[in-house]
This record gives C-alpha cells, sequence and structure tokens, in this order.
C-alpha cells in the first residue's frame, strides 16, 4: 500500500513543481490543493481525524463503522495529504474486507476520484488502485471501483493521471496498468492514446504498451507496427517487440497448445473409437446376452 | 400389506434390448450440463492443456474403476442401488439411500436449469435476451430477488419451463429401460453432432486460435500443485455420474452375459471426450468475443450458468450469420445433454422405491416425479437461484462425496473389492488384475477423503457465497443432514422386504 506521510508529500509536491516545466501544459486540476486557512475548527478536525485514523490503523480494528469517515477524510481536499493518504488505506482495507458488496466501494471511488481530481500529490491514489489490482481477484475490485465512476469523471480522472505536470511517475505507471486489467474498448483505446503519445515520457508508454498487448489482438498489433516505424527510444522500442510478441502468443495457438490437443483428441475419441471397436468385433456374440435372448 | 415379500410383484426390470442401449444411456447420465459449463473452466484454472495430464491420470485411476465398481454392484445384484447394498452388506442399504438422495435433490434443480434452457430456447430465434444478455437472465428471466431470504413469488415462465421438464423426464423413461432406450438414440447422439457443429462454427470465428490457447497452452508448473491434481479427480468423479445410484440401476438392467469393463471405458472416455469437445467448442468462440471486445480470454471466461446464459448469448449475438439458428442449436444442446442426465436420477429413484415397496412403476414414477417438482418449486422463484447455488454447493462437496466414500468402504473393504472384480472379469474382454482393489479400497477413498477434508474446512472458515448464516444451514448443511438422516430412515422402512431377491444374477445376499 502506498503510505505517504506529510513531509514526503511535500517533497513529491515540490519535485513536481520543479520538473514539471518540462511537462505537457494540458493539467487537470490544480498541482497543490488550494491554501487553506488553518482555523481552530480545522485544526480540532484534524487531530480528531488524526486520532481516528492512528486508533484504526491498528491491526484487526473493525473498520466497517468508520467507512464513510475515511471516505470523508480521503475526500476533503484541504485536509493533509499524509493523512488521506493514510485515510485511504484503511479505506482500502474495508473495501477488500466487504468485497461483496457495494456500498464501500462506492464510497472509495467517490473519494479517490476526489482525490485525484484534486491533484492527488502523492499519486496515492494510482498507486492505491494498482495495488489493489495486484490483490487475489483485485482485477475485478480494481475494474469496481473504476467502473462505479461516472463517465464524464472518469475521463478526467484518467487524464489527470496521464497528462498533469506532476512528477508521480510510478504512480501514472501503475495506474496505465490499472486500465489494462479493466479491459474492453475503452481501456484499449485509452492506452493506445497514451502509448501514441510523443509528449509523455517514456515510462507511461512503456506501461500502456505493456498493458495494451494482451488484449490487443489484431488492431493492437498494427498500431504497434506503425508505432515501431516511428522513432523510438530503445527502452520504447523493445517494449513495442515485447508487446508483438505478446500478440502472437495470445491469439494463435502455441506448439504446446498444439501438442496438448492432439494427445486429447488421440487418446480421449481414439480412444473411445477403439474400446468401441473392441465391442463391435470381439464381444457382441457373447457379452451381451443372456438365455431369454434379451428379455428375463 | 401381507408380509410375503413385494418385491416380486411389480416383475423384474425391463432390460436393455442392445448393447447401444446401455452404453448410449450411460453416455446420456454422464454427459450433462457440467461438461459443458464446468470441465472448460476446471482445465482452463488448473494449467490448460497440463490439466489433461492429471485428467487422464484421474479418469483412469479412479473414473473407469469406480465405474467398474458400481457396474459390477449394480449388474451383480439386479437391483436398484438400496437394495445392491443391502445385498451386499445387510446394514449398508442406507449408502444406497443417501446415494438416491442426493441424485434425487440433485435433480429437483436440475430441471429448473432445463427449464431456464426452455426459456432461452424460446427466445432463441429473435435473440430475444436482447444486448445484455446477463441483465436479460437475471433481471427478466429469474426476476432475481436481493437475496435468499426474499422468495418472492413463482415465476411463471420458469414453472412453466419445470412442467414441460418434468413431462419430458416422465416419459423417457416411464416405460424404464425400454423407453430409456429409444429416448437415448436421439438424447446422445443429437448433442454430440450440435456440439460438433457448434465446434466447427467456433473454430471458424475470428479469434478462435486465442481463446484455445487460454483452453490448451500448457502451464505444466501446475502439475506440481497438489491442488491441481485434487481438482482433476474433482472432475472426473462429478462429471461421470458416479455416486448417484445411477450407474447401478442402469447395469442391473444388463442381461446376464455383459462385458461390464469394456462398457466402463467406453463410457468414460466418452464422456470426457465431450468434455473436450465442449471446451474446444466453448473457447473458440470465447476467444471471438474477447477478440472482439478487446478482451482477455480469461476476462470474458465464466463458469457455470453465467457461461450458458450471459456470456455464451452475447458471443451468439455477434455471429456474423443465422445467429438465431445457432442459438437455438446450442440451446437444443444443452436440454438434450441435460434431459438424458435428469432422467437417469430419476429412474435410480423410482427404481430404489419399486424395489424397496414391490409398487408397481408407473405410480411410484409420477409420484416421484411430482415430488421433485414440487420441490423444485423453490428454485422456480425470485430467490431460487441463491437456493440453488447453495444447495448445489452443498450437496455435491458432502453427499456426493461422502457418498461415493461410504460406497468404497462398503464395497472395498466390507464386501470385497476381489468379488467385485471377480465378477466384472467373467464375462468382460478386458480383465482387470488387483491394482483395481487397491485403487477401489486405498487410493480412491484417500483422495476423497481429502477432498472432503479440505471442502470442509473452507465451508466452515470461508461461509460460501456470503450468504446468511442462517441461509447456509437451511439449504447447505440443513439439506445434507436430512438426506441423510432420510438415508437411515429409508433403510428402515419395511426392511423386511428386502430380503426378497429381484432377479439377481450373481449372488449377494446381504452378508
Amino acid at each position: 500500500m502506498n503510505r505517504l506521510n506529510l513531509p514526503t508529500a511535500l517533497i513529491l509536491l515540490v519535485s513536481s513543481v520543479a520538473a514539471g516545466t518540462g511537462e505537457p501544459t494540458t493539467t487537470v486540476g490544480p498541482l497543490r490543493p488550494e491554501s487553506v486557512t488553518v482555523t481552530p475548527e480545522r485544526a480540532a478536525r484534524h487531530a480528531e481525524r488524526l486520532e481516528l485514523v492512528a486508533r484504526l490503523g491498528v491491526e484487526g480494528t473493525d473498520l466497517e463503522d468508520s467507512a464513510d469517515t475515511l471516505a470523508a477524510i480521503v475526500a476533503d481536499v484541504s485536509e493533509d495529504p499524509g493523512l488521506r493518504a493514510a485515510a485511504a488505506d484503511l479505506l482500502g482495507r474495508v473495501t477488500v474486507e466487504a468485497a461483496g458488496g457495494e456500498e464501500r466501494p462506492q464510497a472509495l471511488a467517490c473519494a479517490l476520484i476526489e482525490a485525484a481530481l484534486d491533484g492527488d500529490p502523492g499519486g496515492w491514489t494510482a498507486g492505491y488502485l494498482a495495488e489493489l489490482s495486484r490483490g487475489k481477484g483485485g482485477a475485478e475490485r480494481a475494474a469496481l471501483v473504476v467502473g462505479l465512476m461516472v463517465d464524464e469523471r472518469l475521463a478526467e480522472f484518467h487524464r489527470s493521471l496521464a497528462l498533469d505536470g506532476r512528477l508521480a511517475l510510478e504512480a501514472r505507471e501503475a495506474a496505465v496498468g490499472v486500465i489494462g486489467t479493466i479491459e474492453g474498448d475503452w481501456a484499449y483505446e485509452t492506452l493506445a492514446e497514451l502509448a501514441g503519445d510523443a509528449g509523455l515520457q517514456d515510462g507511461v508508454r512503456v506501461a500502456a504498451v505493456g498493458a495494451l498487448a494482451p488484449f490487443g489482438y489484431d488492431e493492437g498489433r498494427a498500431f504497434l507496427q506503425k508505432l515501431a516505424r516511428e522513432n523510438l527510444s530503445p527502452r520504447l522500442h523493445e517494449a513495442v517487440e515485447e508487446g508483438l510478441a505478446t500478440i502472437d502468443r495470445t491469439q494463435h495457438m502455441t506448439p504446446g497448445a498444439w501438442i496438448m490437443f492432439t494427445v486429447g483428441v488421440i487418446i480421449l475419441f481414439g480412444g473411445s473409437a477403439l474400446f468401441i471397436s473392441i465391442a463391435l468385433k470381439r464381444g457382441k456374440k457373447h457379452v451381451f446376452s443372456d438365455e431369454s435372448d434379451g428379455e428375463p | 400389506m401381507s408380509d410375503k415379500p413385494k418385491l416380486l410383484e411389480s416383475g423384474p426390470p425391463a432390460k436393455w434390448n442392445r448393447r447401444s442401449a446401455f452404453i448410449l444411456a450411460a453416455i446420456g447420465s454422464a454427459v450433462g450440463l457440467g461438461n459443458v459449463w464446468r470441465f472448460p473452466f476446471v482445465c482452463y484454472e488448473n494449467g490448460g492443456g497440463a490439466f489433461l495430464i492429471p485428467y487422464l491420470v484421474a479418469l483412469l485411476t479412479a473414473g473407469i474403476p469406480l465405474m467398474i465398481l458400481e457396474f459390477s454392484l449394480g449388474h451383480k445384484m439386479a437391483s436398484g442401488a438400496p437394495l445392491s447394498f443391502f445385498k451386499a452388506r445387510k446394514n449398508s442399504e442406507w449408502v444406497g439411500w443417501l446415494m438416491v438422495l442426493v441424485g434425487f435433490v440433485i435433480t429437483a434443480y436440475y430441471a429448473v436449469i432445463m427449464s431456464w434452457c426452455f426459456n432461452y430456447l424460446f427466445q432463441s430465434f429473435s435473440l430475444g435476451w436482447g444486448n445484455d444478455p446477463g441483465t436479460f437472465f437475471t433481471e427478466k428471466l429469474l426476476h432475481l430477488s436481493t437475496g435468499p431470504g426474499e422468495l418472492g413469488g413463482l415465476n411463471w415462465p420458469l414453472v412453466v419451463g419445470l412442467v414441460l421438464t418434468w413431462v419430458a423426464i416422465y416419459f423417457s423413461i416411464r416405460k424404464g429401460a425400454k423407453s430409456v432406450g429409444k429416448v437415448v438414440l436421439v438424447t446422445v447422439p443429437l448433442p454430440w453432432l450440435l456440439l460438433l457443429i457448434l465446434a466447427v462454427r467456433g473454430t471458424t470465428l475470428e479469434g478462435a486460435g486465442a481463446g484455445l490457447n487460454y483452453f490448451l497452452n500448457p502451464d505444466w508448473s501446475k502439475l506440481l500443485d497438489p491442488g491441481v491434481w485434487l481438482a482433476a479427480y474433482g472432475q472426473i468423479f462429478f462429471s461421470l455420474s458416479l455416486a448417484f445410484g445411477v450407474m447401478i440401476t442402469y447395469a442391473s438392467f444388463l442381461p446376464r452375459k455383459s462385458d461390464i469393463n469394456n462398457n466402463a471405458i467406453i463410457i468414460s472416455l466418452s464422456n470426457c471426450a465431450t468434455s473436450f469437445l465442449a471446451g474446444v467448442t466453448i473457447f473458440s468462440t470465447l476467444g471471438f468475443l474477447a477478440v472482439g471486445s478487446h478482451h482477455t480470454v480469461a476476462g470474458v471466461m465464466e463458469s457455470g450458468p453465467g457461461l450458458v446464459f450471459a456470456v455464451y448469448p452475447t458471443i451468439l449475438n455477434q455471429l456474423p450469420f443465422w445467429p438465431g439458428f445457432f442459438a437455438a442449436i446450442f440451446f437444443i444442446m444443452l436440454l438434450t445433454l441435460g434431459i438424458d442426465s435428469a432422467f437417469s436420477l430419476v429412474e435410480a429413484t423410482s427404481e430404489a422405491w419399486v424395489n424397496k415397496l414391490g409398487l408397481k412403476r408407473t405410480p411410484v414414477l409420477i409420484t416421484v416425479c411430482v415430488i421433485a417438482f414440487a420441490f423444485g418449486l423453490l428454485f422456480a422463484t425470485d430467490g431460487g437461484l441463491y437456493w440453488l447455488d447453495i444447495v448445489d454447493n452443498f450437496i455435491n462437496k458432502f453427499g456426493l462425496i461422502l457418498g461415493g466414500l461410504f460406497e468404497c468402504i462398503v464395497l472395498g473393504w466390507l464386501y470385497g473389492a476381489r468379488k467385485l472384480r471377480e465378477y466384472a472379469n467373467r464375462d468382460s474382454e478386458i480383465k482387470i488384475g488387483r491394482w483395481w482393489d487397491f485403487l477401489v479400497k486405498y487410493f480412491t477413498p484417500a483422495i476423497l477423503v481429502v477432498t472432503f477434508g479440505m471442502d470442509l474446512v473452507k465451508t466452515i472458515t470461508e461461509p460460501y457465497g456470503g450468504y446468511p448464516d442462517w441461509a447456509l444451514f437451511a439449504g447447505g448443511w440443513g439439506v445434507v443432514a436430512v438426506v441423510f438422516a432420510l438415508s437411515f430412515v429409508f433403510m428402515r422402512i419395511r426392511a423386511d422386504n428386502n430380503r426378497a431377491p429381484a432377479g439377481e444374477q450373481g449372488g449377494g445376499t446381504g452378508e
């Protein structure tokens, strides 16, 4: 899980602003939360929340009843990013525990999208989704979380992850991986768009190529072949080659599959035919009769 | 009733008039919906093509030996399952009843699944499930409620389908082996033919290679996983109609001189070949869906009813030509696959009661059909799917597995595997050796004990399907407990009548 404390978040924030000059200018959402005036009420609420999160963080604590409060913390733009990350971490555990229901993932989805659009300074939103997708049944959960977001905001969400000027490259790569776990036309088109965008960092494009290959098939092959003809960095070129190999592996039967197909046909169908022929040739006369010719 | 044994009053049962009738009937019983919606998924999940190795080993070391065991018992005792067990060992009649009752419970909900098939068949030509078959299935067809606690009312289209199913079952077996022998001439080759047509259609679609690759590409590392081997044994055990009393009953209708061993081999291999063909059909068409929608094959794969009632109709919608025709073929195939499995289970139950009560066949059969139909109405309600899921899980995991285990213990240890082996070899072209005794007495029971133990621990530690405890107790543990209790109760009913032999062919007097 991608936990961040306040100093780390600040370092990342400063770095992202510093590195942001070379990035595309299509930033969606602010790079940092709006500056807020710290009122006594806010300070008291923060302390209260900090205490709550610390208390809930103890292993074995029942989180179910606090899910809404945690979601509120995550969704609060003005809250300390470290605290929000910790709250999201806990909220993620609730989601996993209540994987059968929809209420918790929905709360989480809302919290996540709010956080993402808010700038997600530490990139934990994407990191969280990536983490979610790695666990047992994770792809379904990640897809559920993202799927619960409304369409328009989903698009904004992904734009914010892929195109803003922040440095949270690792998180964005992870987010691209998550899009891959969702699959489908939308995921393919999004990934193809990301892979083909020369304005993006190599890491994101490499991740996009890797994520689209398993379900790219002919369309993906044509796209990657076209991409391979462009002037790519060695790393991206290698990813494209690997992607093409992956497509070949997934789209056509491997020699191993052909061998097992043949084995299945020979043993099961051939075996049936063999024993039926034995029955027909040798058994007919004396293995299906009684004194009364079939009727007792 | 007089004290005179009643078993002879009903007369000896009709016998198969041809060897092929018996073989087809037994294949028809073994081959069912599970071959289409379970095997391909289990294969894919457990190493793809590599799974074929443990699967074939399981077939040779458990499937065929158990089939020979049941055929030998049924043929030797010439009776339904309970009476056969009684003749083998006086106090073991309950094992036969346990098998029959498990089969009876399964028939009750299996008929509802066939009712779904009927409803889908009616929708086929117009592709009435629309663009979202998953929603059609749960909302429009099943009117699925929010949980098992909300039964809702009867779902009339399902009830109509259920009536059709039971009428079909009744007419298929009303004259026992005689009518079954005729029905299976259609219901066994036809689904094969249809499956073959669908396989050809599937493998000629774009993306078939991707699907088949998922199905068959071997992951050899899985062979080191004990879970994969257990899955193979589980698949073999569940798919051969073993421990339902069906094979015992069918074998009891065989004439005196019958090749038990070769029959068992032919039937087992044919069942597995059908599964394999179904896998090719399902995965090639899944590949088509995956390629068309930019998914991995795993991303569109489902097992169980979701595969045939949601995913497959989605694929049918996208077929380039004659989608309605292929849809009808698919659901006719499912119906014909399912009907002979269903009526074989009813036949096993009816024969058991005919043996027990000495009544005529027709009233017993009608009673069995009506009771099973009434029980099945539970699964034709808005909350029926939940109950079906719960009952299916528990009755298979605990009723069926334990039935198989007790069968091995009673026949292998108490009655004597050697006696049955010698009996099986008597008229068989292919003789089995002492290795068979080992498999029946030690190996298969050990596999069943491990499977049962793992299932028990899992069920206790992880409540099945996230259902509430009360539902799991009522529909799961409760049903299993009632089935066990009734097995002993039925054994006690008119126990004296059991002593009358019913056309016994090879001896056996309740040692």
